[in-house]
C-alpha cells in the first residue's frame, strides 16, 4: 500500500470508531427507564426488518469472510463458488428453520438468552444450567478467536501508517522486558489493545441494541464496499470473461528455495523485503517468500521464494528495481499436491492445493460443505438470540428475503471479485492473507480513487467487530442472567443487575484479551471447533423440542451431551491420529454431520415413549 | 380441546409443513448443486471449459442457476408460504 492508501485506512478507521461509540451512547439513551435485562440483551425484542436482517447477516459474516475467504479464492479459484454454495440456503434454513417458533416461545416465557429458552421449554433447571455452560466453553474459544482476528486485521491495514509505525515503536519500548507481553509482536499488542477497548467500551456500555445498531452500519459498510470492489476490479482486467479466459491458461507458482545474488558486495547491511520480484538466472521470474538481509560485504544468502509459472506472467512482470544488481537461482520443492503444472486448475474443481494430492475440494468435502454451512448457520446461538428478538412473523418474513439478496452480493460476489485478483496481483501466494487491502490499494490507485481504499477497507473491520460485539454479550449474558439472575440472587434489584452486566462484559472482554496477548497455536482451528461444536451441541435439542411435544428434557440433556461427546472423540481422535488440533473426519466428512446424527439420535431415542407436552406454555 | 391449545396445534401443524419444505428446499439444491458440479466440474482441461457470462460453465449451471433458483423459492416461500401464527397479533 502507498502512503495515501495507508493514511485512507487510518482516517476510515478513525471515523468508523467514533460512529460506532456514538451509536453506543445513543442507544444508552434509549434504554433509560426501561426493564434493564431484557432490553440490554434483548433490546427489548422490538428490531424492526433492517435491524434484523443487517444483524443476523452481519454477525454469520466474521473476519474469514473478509480475510479467509479472500486468500482462499485467490489460491485455490473457481472451485471456491462450490464450496460456498450451500449460502444460497442459510438465509432460509438459518432463519426460516427455527425463526417462528424460537421468536414465540421467548416471547411467551420472557426468556432473554437460549439457556433461558431450553428452560422454558423442557421446564428443567439441568438442561439450562447445561445448556448456560455449554455456552460458556465454547463461546470462550471463539471470543478469543476473534480478538486476535481482529487485531490480525488493523495489523495489516495499519502496517503502511507512518504514525503507526511510531506508536508502534513506543509501545515496543514500553512492553520490552514484561513477563507474558513482553513476548508478543508490539503491533500486534497494539492493534489488540486498540480493538479490544473499543469493543469492551461499546458493547459494555450499549448492550444488544448498541451491537444491533453498529451491526447494521457495519452490514451497509461491508456490502458498499464489495459492490465498489467489484466494479472496479471488473473494469480493470476488461470483465469476467476476459478473466475466465486468463485463469484458464494459468498454472500454480511453484514453491521452493534459491541463492539471492547481488552483483556486488554493498558497504552497508541490505535488506530485500518480503514480496520483491526476482530475475532467476534461467530467465524466469519469482517473488521473495520472506525477508531477507544481507550483512555489510555479503553476496549470497539462502531465501524461500515462489517461482511464478504462467508464461504470460512471466514476460508481464518486471523485477523489483533495486539500486545494485540482484539475481536468484531457484531449486523447487518436490511437487506432492494437485495441480503443479497443469493449465485449467483454477477454473476447475478440486482447485489446486501444494499439498493434498487430491486437491483442494473433493466431492466429499463440498457435500460436508453444503451441508455444514446452512445448518451450523442455524444451529449457532449468537443467531437464535436474534431470532429471539424481531417482532414478528411480517419482519422475518422480509428479513429473510434481504439476507437473501445480501448473501448473493457479499458471497457470489467476491468469489468473482477475487478470481480476477489473481490477473491484477500475481504472486500474492507469499502472503494471501493480504489479499484484500492489497487489491483494494490497487485497483484504487489504477482508477485515480486512492481515499476510496478507506471504505473498502473498512470492511474486514466491520465484519470481525459484529462478530465479537455479539459472542461477548452471549458470554456476558450466560453469566449475568443464566447464572446469577436464575440461580444466585433471583430478586437482585434493576440496579444491581445494571452494575454487574458493564462489570461481566468488560471484565469477560478484559480476560479474553489478555488471553490472546500472547496467542496460543491453532487459534483458527478453535473456531472451527467452536462453531461446529455449538451447533452440533444445540441444533436437534431445539429442533426437536420445538417441533417434537414428546421431546422431553431428558431427550435434550442426552442430545446436548451426545452432540458434545461425539464432537469431543473425534478432536481427540484427531489429535492421536494426526498429532494436531483438528478433527478426526471419519468417512471424510465433517465432524459437525456426525455430532448433529449422535445428537438427534440421542434426543430421540430417550424421549421416544413420553406423552405430548405443551411447547408453549412455561416461564424460565 | 380449549381455545388455546386449537390454536398451537394449528400453528404447529403449519410450522412443520414449513420445515418439511425448506429440508426438501436444501436437499433438491444439494443434489443438484453436488451432482452437477461433481460430474462437469471436476478435472477439466482448459479447452473443456466454456464460459457463460464470464462464468465457467459448470460454475454458471451448477452454482449460480441454482443460486438465482433458490432465491426465487425463498421469495416465493416467504410472501406466500410463510403463514403468520393463527393467534399472532399483527406486527407493521
Amino acid at each position: 500500500m502507498n502512503e495515501t492508501t495507508a493514511n485512507s485506512a487510518l482516517v476510515t478507521f478513525a471515523i468508523y470508531l467514533l460512529g460506532v461509540f456514538f451509536l453506543a451512547w445513543l442507544s444508552s439513551r434509549v434504554r433509560q427507564k426501561k426493564e434493564f435485562v431484557g432490553e440490554y440483551f434483548l433490546g427489548g425484542r422490538s428490531l424492526g426488518l433492517w435491524a434484523f436482517a443487517l444483524t443476523f447477516a452481519a454477525t454469520s459474516s466474521s473476519g474469514g469472510s473478509f480475510m479467509g475467504f479472500p486468500s482462499l479464492i485467490y489460491t485455490h479459484g473457481w472451485v471456491l463458488a462450490l464450496w460456498i454454495a450451500s449460502y444460497m440456503l442459510v438465509p432460509i434454513v438459518g432463519m426460516g428453520l427455527l425463526g417462528k417458533r424460537v421468536n414465540r416461545l421467548a416471547r411467551q416465557s420472557g426468556a432473554v438468552t437460549v439457556p433461558d429458552l431450553i428452560k422454558a421449554r423442557f421446564k428443567s433447571e439441568t438442561v439450562g444450567m447445561i445448556a448456560t455452560l455449554l455456552v460458556l466453553f465454547f463461546m470462550f474459544f471463539y471470543l478469543l478467536a476473534q480478538f486476535k482476528a481482529g487485531s490480525k486485521i488493523m495489523t495489516t491495514l495499519l502496517e503502511d501508517v507512518a504514525i503507526y509505525q511510531s506508536a508502534v515503536n513506543a509501545v515496543g519500548s514500553a512492553t520490552d522486558g514484561l513477563p507474558w507481553i513482553g513476548s508478543a509482536e508490539p503491533d500486534y499488542v497494539l492493534c489488540l489493545l486498540v480493538f479490544a477497548f473499543s469493543v469492551i467500551v461499546y458493547t459494555a456500555f450499549g448492550g444488544f441494541r448498541a451491537v444491533v445498531w453498529t451491526d447494521v452500519m457495519q452490514g451497509i459498510v461491508m456490502g458498499v464496499g464489495v459492490i465498489i470492489l467489484l466494479f472496479l476490479t471488473l473494469g480493470q482486467v476488461g470483465g469476467l470473461k476476459n478473466a475466465t479466459e486468463q485463469l484458464k491458461e494459468m498454472t500454480p507458482p511453484e514453491t521452493g528455495t534459491g541463492i539471492v545474488t547481488l552483483g556486488q558486495g554493498q558497504t552497508e547491511t541490505i535488506t530485500l523485503p518480503k514480496g520483491a520480484w526476482l530475475r532467476l538466472a534461467d530467465e524466469g521470474i519469482a517473488r521473495l517468500a520472506e525477508q531477507v538481509n544481507l550483512a555489510k560485504g555479503e553476496t549470497h544468502v539462502e531465501a524461500k521464494l515462489l517461482k511464478i509459472t504462467t508464461p504470460a506472467e512471466v514476460e508481464r512482470i518486471m523485477p523489483t528495481d533495486f539500486d545494485f544488481p540482484v539475481t536468484a537461482a531457484f531449486t523447487a520443492e518436490q511437487a506432492k499436491g494437485y495441480g503443479q503444472g497443469r493449465k485449467g486448475v483454477y477454473v476447475s474443481a478440486p482447485g489446486p492445493h501444494p499439498e493434498k494430492e487430491g486437491g483442494f475440494l473433493n466431492v466429499w468435502v463440498a457435500i460436508s460443505f453444503f451441508f455444514f454451512w446452512a445448518f451450523g448457520s442455524a444451529g449457532q446461538p449468537s443467531n437464535m438470540v436474534r431470532l429471539m428478538a424481531f417482532k414478528g412473523t411480517n419482519v422475518l418474513r422480509n428479513a429473510i428475503l434481504a439476507v437473501s439478496v445480501y448473501y448473493t452480493v457479499i458471497y457470489l460476489l467476491l468469489v468473482v471479485i477475487f478470481c480476477c485478483a489473481r490477473i491484477l496481483l500475481p504472486g500474492m501466494e507469499v502472503d494471501s492473507d493480504r489479499i484484500m487491502p492489497e487489491l483494494a490499494a490497487k485497483v484504487t490507485r489504477n482508477a485515480g480513487v486512492p481515499w476510496l481504499a478507506g471504505l473498502l477497507l473498512a470492511a474486514p473491520f466491520a465484519a470481525v467487530m459484529s462478530s465479537v460485539d455479539s459472542f461477548l454479550l452471549m458470554v456476558s449474558s450466560a453469566v449475568v442472567r443464566d447464572i446469577y439472575q436464575n440461580r444466585v440472587n433471583p430478586s437482585a434489584s434493576e440496579k444491581r443487575l445494571k452494575r454487574l452486566s458493564y462489570l461481566v462484559t468488560a471484565v469477560v472482554g478484559t480476560l479474553a484479551m489478555l488471553a490472546v496477548l500472547n496467542p496460543p497455536q491453532y487459534l483458527q482451528d478453535l473456531i472451527v471447533f467452536a462453531t461446529s461444536g455449538l451447533a452440533g451441541c444445540f441444533l436437534m435439542p431445539i429442533l426437536l423440542g420445538l417441533y417434537w411435544p414428546q421431546m422431553t428434557a431428558k431427550g435434550a440433556i442426552a442430545g446436548m451431551l451426545g452432540g458434545l461427546g461425539c464432537h469431543l472423540s473425534l478432536y481427540i481422535a484427531g489429535y492421536l491420529i494426526e498429532d494436531k488440533f483438528a478433527a478426526y473426519q471419519l468417512l471424510e466428512l465433517n465432524p459437525f454431520i456426525w455430532s448433529l446424527t449422535v445428537s438427534g439420535l440421542l434426543g430421540w431415542l430417550v424421549s421416544l415413549g413420553h406423552q405430548r407436552s405443551s411447547i408453549f406454555s412455561a416461564k424460565p | 380441546m380449549n381455545e388455546h391449545s386449537s390454536a398451537e396445534t394449528s400453528n404447529l401443524r403449519q410450522s412443520r409443513r414449513e420445515l418439511w419444505l425448506i429440508l426438501l428446499a436444501w436437499l433438491g439444491c444439494a443434489l443438484w448443486v453436488i451432482s452437477y458440479c461433481s460430474t462437469n466440474g471436476y478435472d477439466l482441461a482448459p479447452e473443456e471449459v466454456s464460459t457463460v457470462l464470464g462464468f465457467p460453465d459448470w460454475v454458471f449451471w451448477g452454482v449460480v442457476t441454482p443460486w438465482m433458483i433458490a432465491n426465487a423459492f425463498t421469495f416465493w416461500f416467504c410472501l406466500r408460504f410463510l403463514k403468520n401464527d393463527e393467534d399472532e397479533e399483527e406486527t407493521p
